[in-house]
């Protein structure tokens, strides 16, 4: 078990820069997650940590260890692979075993060690399987058995989940975590599916071409994003364009192209003045039915509505612009209706940068 | 059903009859005429006369030659080809060009490489003058039509390098490379990775590779011809030499059989092993 450190990492291919200045911190024990789209960066920064790929600037440190000039095969950092990475030729148990073979580890304790680990991933029973016998979701847990069983400081998921279906993937992540929180062990986890992050992690790195775009716990990601990209990328939001009308002492008041709404102050690194041109966001489930004496109303029309079983989709046109709104259970509302809703203060978020569609 | 079964074999007739015709026929036309029927020369009877030659000195030393040099250079250029292979896997400057370079003699027909390498190993050749004028050696070595056959396996080698090398770069071809960063990040080093991963994996492309140029040198003529010793000679040199010679097609015959029946044998060793391997890669 180990803190990781990654101080201003730059990698690039040739011309394509992939990484343009990473700096991370991960505390012992904890579940990070790298998360963005293909080709952010995301995968090459698991390697660089794991020593597959070297970085042309920057430090890598375990705990206070350098570990930039430390090969592959030294830094005891487990990867569990995209393609679960299991050596054909051999059985489920060799394949375990081949870590501690290649650390020297005594037979006897190698044997203890082994059904220790795959009695944690639940294959006890198939030490002599080879891995084609398995389904996917065995694979993985194979792949997993094999990770942990060498103890090491860090462990690196590369897209574990991508292959196997839907419903096994929500199971595999929940034990992924939990086997995580009980051995204790640093993790990173590389993965696209926003959904996933939010449910594994402690905290998430959101990267964008090749650059942190937030860091955050995931109710605070969502919730709270500090940029447009991650409004975007986490979730469904509505994001937009205004400018700063007044400034009172828990919210700016904005004109935006559909209205003139107050938005909360909290968040936005910066503070804004009055004439700014803002970014802002809100999230589709934060709109609610107009109350008489209540602010920030949005009047308007409903061009769709889309019935999805636990929600219902609502999409409105107001003033020119159109706006999703998402409502729990089903909402009576035909297209052409016209409503008022509104959204709260606190619900808007004033975003850095600039929005990129 | 039954004409079902007629209407299966008349569609396959006219691809399968052909192949049948050809190349049944021939082999055993062969098997025939080792027999004593269909003589060329002479009259035709059935007799296992001919194949009493298989208890003769000559031909024994004839197959014994054959096998030693198909084993041989089989292995041989193995030793060569597989680093060559492990050293051309992964991409680096040079070595596309290296890699169509040690390509070159798959082009050369057998006798020209033979002649070739004769310039560089013959008595008087390149390596024994330059070995002389380096005053390494006082008289030139022989290696050229030498007792045990060095300068048979030494053009075969040459000549079967890059055709082991096309089979075992495909087979290393399918190995993944996350496998062998697994390995490696298990704790391996580069030596382990090859050892424990990359050559089981490659096993079924070695044997193919052993065992084809097992069979193409084990039935080899030119070369031998031109590079092997006087006495033994290898079993194709032989065939020519009853056939055309001493007018023995019978005897010709037998050797043929004998050759083909060789290959046979060592094809179904390779697919005994290549099912083999399959099945416990399951």
């Amino acid at each position: 078990m180990a803190r990781l450190r990654l101080v201003n990492i730059h990698k690039s291919f040739g011309e394509v820069k992939v990484i343009d200045g990473i700096s991370l911190s991960v505390e012992e024990g904890e579940f990070i997650t790298l998360l963005g789209p293909s080709g952010c960066g995301k995968t090459t920064t698991l390697k660089i940590i794991a020593g597959f790929a070297q970085p042309e600037e920057g430090e890598i440190y375990f705990d206070d260890d350098l570990v930039n000039s430390v090969a592959p095969n030294k830094r005891s950092a487990s990867m569990c692979f995209q393609s679960y990475a299991l050596f054909p030729h051999m059985s489920v148990y060799n394949n375990v075993a081949f870590g501690l073979k290649m650390k020297k580890v005594p037979a006897e304790e190698q044997k203890d060690r082994i059904f220790d680990a795959l009695k944690i991933v639940g294959l006890e029973k198939y030490p002599d399987r080879k891995p084609a016998q398995l389904s996917g979701g065995q694979q993985q847990r194979v792949a997993l058995a094999r990770a942990i069983v060498t103890r090491p400081r860090i462990l690196l998921f590369d897209e574990p989940l991508s292959n196997l279906d839907a419903k096994l993937r929500d199971k595999v992540r929940i034990e992924i975590r939990e086997l995580q929180q009980n051995l204790g062990i640093t993790s990173i986890y590389v993965t696209h599916d926003q959904a996933e992050a939010l449910v594994i992690s402690d905290r998430i790195v959101v990267i964008n071409r090749g650059r942190v775009e937030q860091i955050d716990e995931p109710y605070r990601l969502y919730r709270k994003p500090e940029t447009s990209f991650v409004a975007d990328f986490i979730g469904a939001a509505n994001i937009g364009k205004g400018k700063v009308l007044g400034i009172e002492d828990s919210f700016y008041e904005v004109e935006t192209e559909y209205g003139i709404f107050n938005m909360e102050k909290e968040g936005g690194k910066t503070s804004r003045s009055v004439g700014d041109e803002v970014f802002f966001s809100w999230r589709p489930e934060d709109v609610e039915f107009y109350r008489e004496g209540l602010s920030n109303r949005l009047e308007g029309v409903i061009e769709q509505s889309i019935f999805m079983g636990n929600m219902t989709d609502i999409f409105v046109r107001v003033k020119g612009v159109r706006v999703r709104g998402q409502m729990v259970g089903r909402i009576y509302l035909k297209e052409t209706e016209a409503v008022t809703l509104r959204v709260d203060e606190s619900n808007f978020r004033i975003l850095a940068g600039e929005v990129k569609r | 059903m039954k004409s079902e079964k007629l209407n299966i074999f008349l569609f396959l007739l006219p691809g399968a009859g052909f192949i049948l015709f050809f190349l049944a026929s021939a082999f055993i036309l062969t098997i025939l005429q080792s027999l004593g029927l269909f003589t060329l020369i002479g009259e035709s009877k059935f007799t296992f006369e001919h194949w009493k030659m298989i208890f003769e000195q000559e031909f024994r030393d004839s197959f014994l030659f054959s096998l030693k040099v198909g084993i041989g250079s089989a292995f041989g250029t193995l030793l060569f080809s597989y680093p060559i292979a492990l050293y051309l896997r992964k991409k680096g400057f040079g070595k596309k060009t290296l890699g169509s370079l040690i390509k070159i003699p798959l082009f050369i027909p057998a006798l020209v490489v033979a002649f070739l390498i004769v310039n560089l190993i013959s008595y008087h050749g390149l390596i024994n003058s330059l070995l002389m004028a380096l005053g390494i050696i006082d008289e030139p070595l022989r290696m050229l039509n030498d007792q045990f056959g060095w300068g048979v396996l030494f053009v075969q080698v040459w000549k079967n390098i890059p055709f082991q090398l096309l089979i075992i770069s495909s087979s290393l071809a399918t190995i993944r490379d996350d496998l062998e960063d697994a390995a490696l990040n298990l704790g391996a080093n580069k030596l382990q990775v090859i050892g424990r991963i990359i050559i089981p994996l490659s096993i079924p492309g070695i044997l193919v590779a052993v065992i084809l140029v097992f069979i193409m040198t084990f039935g080899d003529f030119a070369i031998t011809k031109v590079a092997g010793p006087v006495y033994p000679t290898s079993m194709s040199v032989r065939m020519l030499t009853e056939a055309m010679t001493f007018q023995e097609w019978n005897r010709a015959a037998v050797m043929g059989v004998v050759i083909m029946a060789t290959a046979l044998i060592f094809v179904s060793f390779y697919t005994k092993i290549a099912k083999l391997l399959q099945e416990n890669s399951k």
